[in-house]
């Protein structure tokens, strides 16, 4: 692919306001409110069922809101029919036309808009280039693997040169190794053009990978927005700590002065908390398994850090860290140690303790 | 958030089409089978009917004819069918070739040749005299409408079953076997009950035909069933005799009544039988002496099952064939009279069969449409109308077109029923049901991303449909298209009931007219096989369309 960007895109801000979707007496969506920076690479994340593809396809205008309103550069859009609404969209299927050559498949659009012959042969020519695929042009979509088909999906629709570019689970008919690298292509495909894009998928990592931003959604709404470190390291609630990484979540409350905050969990142990908690009311603390230094019992315990003690349940080697599940009074807690080579394990059975540090705990709300 | 007044309008159509040209006519019947002379509700035409033993009789004729002729195809079909799904040999392909051979010509055609090769006085009968001093009645009343009705209906069964077969998976035939089944118990208890829908629809199908068909004893000169009652009385005795019309709604309840026990069976037993990698029973090779058994079976029930088309064209190239093993003598002059003098019949079947495939393809594409694209409320219901057609017997719609459009005059004082367009409008509501299904198959396979994928890119929604859907749907259309009209080509029980004036009679109707005289036998031999080439080429065409769409079109990246 070359880097080179040969179609003129203008980088537009979507505004979506209060929407809401039900199929039936099903509500897919509850008065959902988001702004998608121009030029940004946007994700939608979640579960399956979250309602992430209905509210992609709302934009695309498939579909349509009960109430609010979805805009595209300050414009509402949310009463134009698809064909009127210059929003190129990705299908999962890629749905090329079996039917038609590479090249038509690729035209389609400019000939709805009615474009001359020749504007038309130099945009497609353009688009296939910077897809890798010139060569292809008159074969079928069904002579093609799936990264080219996926590739074609992408010429033909950013050769519209869309206001917003929307991608609904692009690599997930791809096999491991070919959806890194599509991933990675699209990312430098966005960059150079510069154009807003939506992304919805359901894996985290491939989010966390490639989004500038995301939205993560469960059960009807938007859980949490914001940049992906920031939102695994700051989750809003137990649905998006888990959601993003493996969560350890312990329940009780907050005692103790506002410059001293402790955590007191329902089994009595006592977690010191670093000053100015954001959600001083939070009934729940996690912290992440690799947050966790793990000690054989009685050891030196290292100063201004939690402590905890159980025992080793069972070890599982995942090549890079040893997952240690570790029982902690009712509850089993997780633990990573890093691997190094010539390191043992700790016997199952055995007693450890757990240390975490402060700044390493999240208090949140439920 | 869309209105939609171009769908709606659309829509509003078809249910006009349907209402004024299936619903009206039948419950024309219905309402005048329970009138009396001044037009109240009453039950008299009823006990009219079952207080005359020629109905009683006729009644249980029909019964029979039907029950027995769903007994014999199924002795046919199951050893072919359980041959085919089996095991591995050569007879296999001879099988599937002679499945779809019986139903490319129409039951009344060949029964003049069967009366020839298998009547008292037949080809048969006179060798088994000659030699033995014994002859067999197949052909004598009631056993030659079943014997006929049999040999050619019992594709249905074998193609269903079949079907219902191969669709097995082999992985439910091995955890059988796993778990100790082998043998017969195996094949009783998992393979059978998992083909038993296949095997019901095939069935039901044949009782509907042998129960709906008028040609065949007709031409056999037996007239003591339903559907030649319900003929002779409308046509001997006049529009306004009730008999005809409690016959015919005794012939819907019927057809329905098949049409929904098949139905029963298949509901909640819509197995999906083919998983990932699992395709089909396991097959087995056959020991040379099966093998050799196996193909005697099957070459003589190919005899039989050839012996109606063997026998017709026998009948076009011979001279005289009466009280001889084979004709006189061979010529070629009946299909010389036939090009000289009725090509008229041939011209109108490709007019009337071609307007009716067109017609119904448009109609099913546009049903096909609203049902599966658009949330049109009462869509499903165009779907239910045009699909009842199945359970409407020729005779039944021929009856109610009479009864409804006889009244309506022309310009120039022809009524509207016996107007030759009519016999359009009735072949294409009876073959919608299938071009109907044809096309929602071939919209099935249109993924819904194809035609979004078009709409984000600037298409409107007739756009897309045309340069997009309709494509894409194309071969399934011409499938369609293809069967509509070899099936309209030798459809007889409407025709004869609408048919006023030779001018404007099909193929079909020519064949009976000739098949009633002796003399005229030779040339509605030769109009006969014209029309098994003509339906055995479009069924070929057909087929061959169908496996090329699939080939074509299957992108392996959109299904996964």
């Amino acid at each position: 692919m070359s880097a080179a960007a040969p179609l003129a895109i203008q980088s537009t801000e979507v505004t979506i306001e209060d929407v809401s979707v039900a199929f039936g007496a099903t509500r897919v969506l509850d008065n959902v409110s988001l702004t998608i920076k121009p030029g940004e690479f946007f994700a939608f994340l979640g579960p399956s069922g979250c309602g992430k593809s209905t509210l992609l396809r709302l934009i695309a205008g498939f579909g349509e809101s009960r109430t609010g309103c979805i805009r595209i550069g300050g414009a509402d859009i949310t009463r134009l029919p698809p064909w009127k609404r210059n929003v190129g969209m990705v299908f999962q299927s890629y749905a090329l036309w079996p039917h038609l050559t590479i090249w038509d498949n690729v035209a389609f659009g400019l000939e709805q808009r009615r474009f001359a012959r020749e504007e038309i042969s130099r945009r497609v020519e353009a688009a296939l280039g910077m897809v890798g695929l010139r060569q292809y042009a008159q074969r079928r979509p069904a002579q093609l693997s799936g990264g080219q088909q996926q590739r074609v999906a992408l010429a033909r629709t950013l050769v519209i040169e869309p206001q917003v570019l929307l991608l609904d689970e692009p690599l997930s008919n791809l096999d491991a190794k070919l959806r890194v690298q599509m991933r990675h292509e699209i990312v430098e495909l966005q960059r150079g053009l510069g154009v807003t894009t939506i992304y919805v998928t359901h894996d985290q990592e491939e989010a966390n990978a490639i989004a500038d931003r995301m939205a993560i959604l469960n059960d009807r709404v938007i859980q949490q927005v914001g940049v992906p470190m920031e939102m695994y390291d700051n989750p809003a609630n137990r649905f998006v700590a888990q959601f993003l990484g493996i969560a350890n979540v312990l329940e009780g409350e907050i005692t103790g002065r506002d410059s001293q905050p402790v955590f007191r969990t329902r089994a009595g142990e006592i977690l010191p908390l670093t000053a100015g908690i954001p959600r001083p009311n939070g009934r729940h603390i996690m912290f992440r398994p690799q947050s966790v230094l793990l000690q054989p019992s009685g050891g030196p315990a290292p100063t201004g850090r939690a402590k905890l003690t159980g025992r080793v349940r069972d070890a599982e080697f995942l090549g890079n860290i040893v997952r240690y599940r570790v029982s902690v009074g009712e509850q089993v807690l997780l633990a990573d140690v890093m691997h190094r080579r010539g390191e043992a394990y700790f016997t199952i059975g055995v007693a450890v303790d757990l240390f975490v540090a402060p700044e390493q705990l999240v208090v949140l709300n439920d | 958030m869309q209105r939609h007044p171009g769908q709606a309008a659309v829509a509003l159509l078809l249910g006009a089409f349907l209402l004024l040209f299936l619903v009206v006519p039948v419950v024309k019947v219905v309402h005048v089978a329970f009138s009396d002379a001044t037009g109240a509700l009453t039950l008299v035409n009823f006990e009219d009917f079952f207080r005359t033993s020629l109905f009683r009789e006729s009644f249980a004729n029909s019964m029979y004819v039907a029950g027995m002729s769903v007994v014999f195809a199924s002795l046919i079909a199951l050893p072919l069918a359980y041959f085919t799904v089996r095991f591995h040999f050569r007879g296999a392909i001879l099988i599937q070739t002679l499945g779809v051979i019986p139903l490319i010509m129409p039951p009344f055609v060949g029964a003049v040749a069967m009366q020839l090769l298998f009547g008292r006085n037949g080809s048969l009968n006179l060798l088994l005299d000659r030699f033995f001093g014994f002859t067999i009645p197949i052909m004598d009343g009631l056993n030659g409408v079943i014997f006929v009705e049999s040999i050619h209906y019992f594709p249905f069964i074998l193609l269903n079953l079949s079907a219902a077969l191969a669709n097995i998976d082999r992985a439910m035939e091995e955890a059988a076997q796993n778990l100790g089944a082998s043998g017969i118990k195996l094949f009783r208890q998992i393979v059978f009950p998992l083909a038993l829908p296949g095997y019901v629809a095939g069935a039901a199908l044949v009782f509907i035909k042998v129960f709906d068909d008028l040609g065949t004893p007709l031409v056999l000169n037996v007239t003591n069933m339903l559907a030649p009652q319900a003929y002779l009385r409308i046509t001997s005795i006049g529009l306004t005799d009730p008999i005809g019309y409690v016959i015919a709604v005794i012939m819907v309840v019927f057809s329905l009544a098949a049409l929904w026990a098949s139905a029963l069976t298949l509901k909640g037993k819509q197995y999906a039988t083919i998983q990932r990698g699992g395709g089909g029973l396991a097959k087995r090779r056959l020991k040379p002496w099966e093998q050799a058994v196996a193909m005697g079976l099957i070459v003589l029930i190919l005899l039989v099952v050839l012996s109606p088309h063997v026998g017709i064209f026998l009948l076009s190239i011979g001279t005289i064939w009466s009280f001889s093993v084979l004709p006189d003598g061979y010529t070629l002059k009946h299909f010389a009279e036939v090009f000289a003098e009725s090509t008229g019949f041939i011209t109108n079947t490709f007019l009337y069969a071609g307007l009716a495939a067109a017609a119904d393809v448009i109609l099913g594409t546009a049903i096909a449409y609203l049902i599966l694209r658009t949330r049109l409320v009462g869509r499903q219901v165009l779907d239910y109308v045009a699909t009842a057609a199945l359970a409407i017997p020729g005779v039944v719609l021929g009856i109610g077109y009479l009864r409804t459009f006889y009244g309506v005059e022309l310009p120039g004082g022809q009524p509207l029923a016996t107007f030759w367009v009519m016999l359009v409008v009735v072949y294409a509501i009876r073959r919608l049901p299938y071009a109907l299904r044809a096309c929602v198959a071939a919209l099935h396979q249109v993924h819904v991303a194809m035609e979004e994928a078009a709409e984000t890119l600037g298409a409107a929604k007739l756009t897309t449909v045309r340069r997009i859907v309709m494509p894409l749907m194309a071969g399934g259309m011409l499938a369609g298209f293809v069967t509509s009209f070899v099936t309209a080509a030798v459809e007889l029980s409407a025709t004869l009931m609408l048919v006023s004036k030779n001018a404007d009679a099909p193929l079909s109707y020519g064949i009976y007219v000739y098949m009633q005289t002796a003399a005229g036998r030779g040339p509605g031999a030769a109009l006969g096989v014209i029309a098994v080439v003509l339906v055995g080429l479009g069924t070929y065409l057909s087929n061959r369309l169908i496996e090329r769409g699939r080939r074509q079109y299957s992108l392996e990246g959109n299904n996964q």
